[in-house]
């Protein structure tokens, strides 16, 4: 414990310098930003603001990255709020009872309550994730290369199976990205895969161009514009935003239950803020004693999904930054960003690459106080940005993710690998295939093949021999019954949203 | 146009069997050995992945001919897989923002990327915003000039050889 207060002290001691910190206020404006225009979440957020992040330290980097994965949770529930348009898949449930607060002229409590029970859902989950996330690395320093394949599988298989509306969509895409990863040169042998004589590809296909292209170009296509904004300027003044005795006591317990369960199940792959965001409100519904109530506008609603979807992003970076196995699109992006930053996320993060790991943890604290401040500060800014027209901010954003694409690697070959995948992203939408297991396929595909080739040697060339070890095959099981996730969380989806409706 | 979840499907699941094929045989083509020395070899996660894309398209097609069966069954008129997936409005997003985004990859060598960009900006603002040629072309000399100063003065990004502008 001593241990951990001089890491955390050390996280702090850097958080000194007022360059990082800007980067953290930075990160976590623009992702509340992203994050309140319809359609936009984190995933689209990262991908499209990752080019700021060349050239600086890692440190500064994954602190930007992290503001804007936190700043966009948050940013998501704004819309849901004030439109009834959720700003992301996580933002839905609370536009249940956000929206009927709106039309009841209580918009201000409802984005405050939204903006303390992502904090105090966001802040907790840091407490947890800086317990928890030490302690997993130190169990998972034991895993060799066959161990850390079946994780890489497991990834792969939990995300293919639990996003999306069918499992095959979910596999043809993840497959698509492992093929999409394995062109260009082959490290081991030195062999052309895929390459057709094209120089641009003998260092392969990297994954943030396609990123930007399935999450950012595919997004903005679809984005239309919102519902008209016409809200009482009176009811978002900062004393308005403040939720009273009565109403911190009954919220109180939903934000408490909603943490612990939007952590827990942002730790599993695959499953992420939307599930978090469903069940804490479902639960909520249960519990309160106003159960009935639910859906016509009550700020009970608003606390249960926001407490459950801040958390559920913090639980989802401690698979990523301890197992390396990131378990959604934002922290699949966000994975690739570190790698692209000289930092290979795994168990050993925490210790070599301590500094960066302890900076990033009190990063989360102070990006937390800034989440606050922003969101009660920031409000009259975000409704005037939600007021300017879906094309003129859709232009912008194009434009951002053409130049970025470009400077990753000063190549217009790179932006027109962005047009591409955003133009197949577009419809891929449209049939409702995911983006993130393509993303994760490429992110993890190199990483995959790598410890696959390096287990067969350790185990003579017998592949029985790899994954009949213990920890391989009970992850390797585990990978396979995650492959029917899919009807499992349709299953709860269905269950939970007919009830509101009930 | 007109295009409904379950033929989006069905072509999905066609170009998913053909590719997965022509991964396969591409990669006995280019001659990437399946394994060397008792080991994976070059070709052997593409090919894996090759059959792999070709199983889950052929997958969809059963999965989304099964759906539109028990659809059909069930009287499910309003059944989701019978949609229209494209719309107008989106159509008509998608037909200017990819062809705005090519205008900057064919522009960049001749006026410089950043120009490109601002006029693709003030295009897109013009045609799909429909607001007024001088606000669309100051938001797109705006954006430019952000661009400019973070990824060429900021981030030190040297921007694509042209004959004119930046």
């Amino acid at each position: 414990m001593e241990n951990l207060f001089e890491n955390l002290a050390m996280g702090f001691s850097i958080l000194q310098n007022p360059v990082v910190l800007l980067y953290a206020l930075s990160g976590v404006l623009a992702g509340v930003i992203i994050g309140a225009l319809p359609g936009l979440g984190p995933s689209v957020g990262i991908a499209v603001l990752l080019p700021l992040t060349y050239g600086m330290d890692a440190a500064a980097g994954i602190i930007l990255l992290s503001g804007i994965y936190y700043g966009a949770m948050y940013g998501g529930s704004i819309t849901s709020i004030l439109i009834n348009t959720p700003g992301d898949s996580a933002a839905i449930m609370t536009a249940l009872d956000g929206y009927p607060l709106t039309q009841k002229g209580q918009a201000g409590k409802a984005l405050g309550m939204a903006a303390y029970a992502s904090v105090i859902g966001g802040t907790i989950s840091v407490v947890a994730f800086m317990l928890l996330a030490p302690v997993i690395s130190s169990y998972a320093l034991a895993f060799g290369s066959s161990e850390y394949f079946a994780l890489m599988i497991l990834g792969l298989t939990s995300i293919a199976g639990m996003t999306g509306d069918s499992p095959s969509k979910g596999f043809l895409a993840v497959f698509t990205g492992l093929f999409i990863s394995l062109i260009g040169l082959d490290l081991v042998t030195g062999a052309q895969r895929y390459v057709f004589g094209n120089v641009n590809l003998y260092s392969g296909i990297d994954f943030i161009p396609v990123a930007m292209g399935l999450f950012g170009i595919a997004e903005i296509i679809s984005v239309n514009s919102g519902g008209e904004i016409n809200i009482d300027k009176e009811s978002i003044k900062i004393k308005n935003l403040f939720p009273n005795k009565q109403e911190w006591k009954d919220c109180g317990p939903h934000i408490g239950r909603g943490t612990a369960l939007g952590f827990f199940i942002g730790m599993l792959p695959g499953a992420g803020a939307t599930i978090a965001s469903f069940l804490s409100y479902s639960m909520a519904k249960k519990t309160s004693k106003k159960g009935d109530k639910f859906g016509t506008g009550l700020l009970e609603g608003v606390a249960a999904p926001e407490s459950a979807n801040n958390a559920a992003s913090m639980g989802a970076m401690v698979p990523m930054l301890t197992l390396g196995v990131p378990g959604s699109g934002a922290t699949a992006i966000m994975m690739g960003a570190l790698m692209m930053l000289g930092i290979t996320p795994g168990p050993s993060f925490f210790i070599k690459e301590a500094e960066v790991a302890w900076t990033l943890v009190a990063s989360m604290y102070i990006g937390n106080v800034f989440l606050l401040l922003l969101g009660i500060l920031g409000l009259p800014l975000f409704v005037r940005i939600l007021k300017i027209k879906a094309p003129t901010l859709n232009a912008i954003v194009l434009a951002f993710i053409l130049i970025g694409s470009y400077a990753l690697e000063n190549s217009l070959f790179t932006v027109g690998v962005t047009i591409f995948f955003g133009a197949v992203g577009y419809f891929l939408k449209k049939l409702k295939v995911p983006a993130a297991p393509t993303v994760l396929g490429i992110v993890l595909g190199y990483l995959t093949e790598s410890n696959l080739r390096q287990a067969l040697i350790i185990a003579d060339g017998s592949f029985l021999g790899v994954i009949t070890k213990p920890i391989t095959a009970v992850i390797l099981i585990l990978a396979v019954l995650l492959s029917f996730g899919t009807p499992i969380t349709e299953m709860i989806k269905r269950r939970i949203v007919k009830k509101p409706a009930a | 146009m007109k295009l409904s979840l379950r033929q989006g499907n069905n072509i999905l699941g066609v170009i998913g069997v053909l590719l997965g094929i022509v991964i396969v045989i591409l990669g006995f083509v280019q001659k990437l050995p399946f394994t060397k020395n008792g080991m994976p070899g070059p070709g052997f996660f593409p090919i894996i992945c090759g059959i792999a894309i070709a199983v889950f398209g052929a997958l969809l097609i059963v999965e989304t001919k099964l759906k539109a069966k028990k659809a059909l069954e069930n009287e499910e008129k309003d059944s989701d897989l019978e949609e229209n997936i494209i719309n107008k409005t989106e159509l008509k997003n998608f037909v200017w923002s990819i062809g705005s985004a090519i205008m900057v990859v064919i522009l960049s060598p001749i006026i410089g990327m950043i120009t490109s960009i601002g006029i693709a900006v003030a295009v897109m603002i013009k045609v799909l915003g429909e607001d007024s040629l001088i606000k669309a072309i100051v938001i797109g000399a705006g954006t430019a000039l952000v661009l400019f100063l973070i990824f060429k003065v900021f981030l030190g990004v040297p921007m694509p050889n042209s004959y004119i502008g930046l």
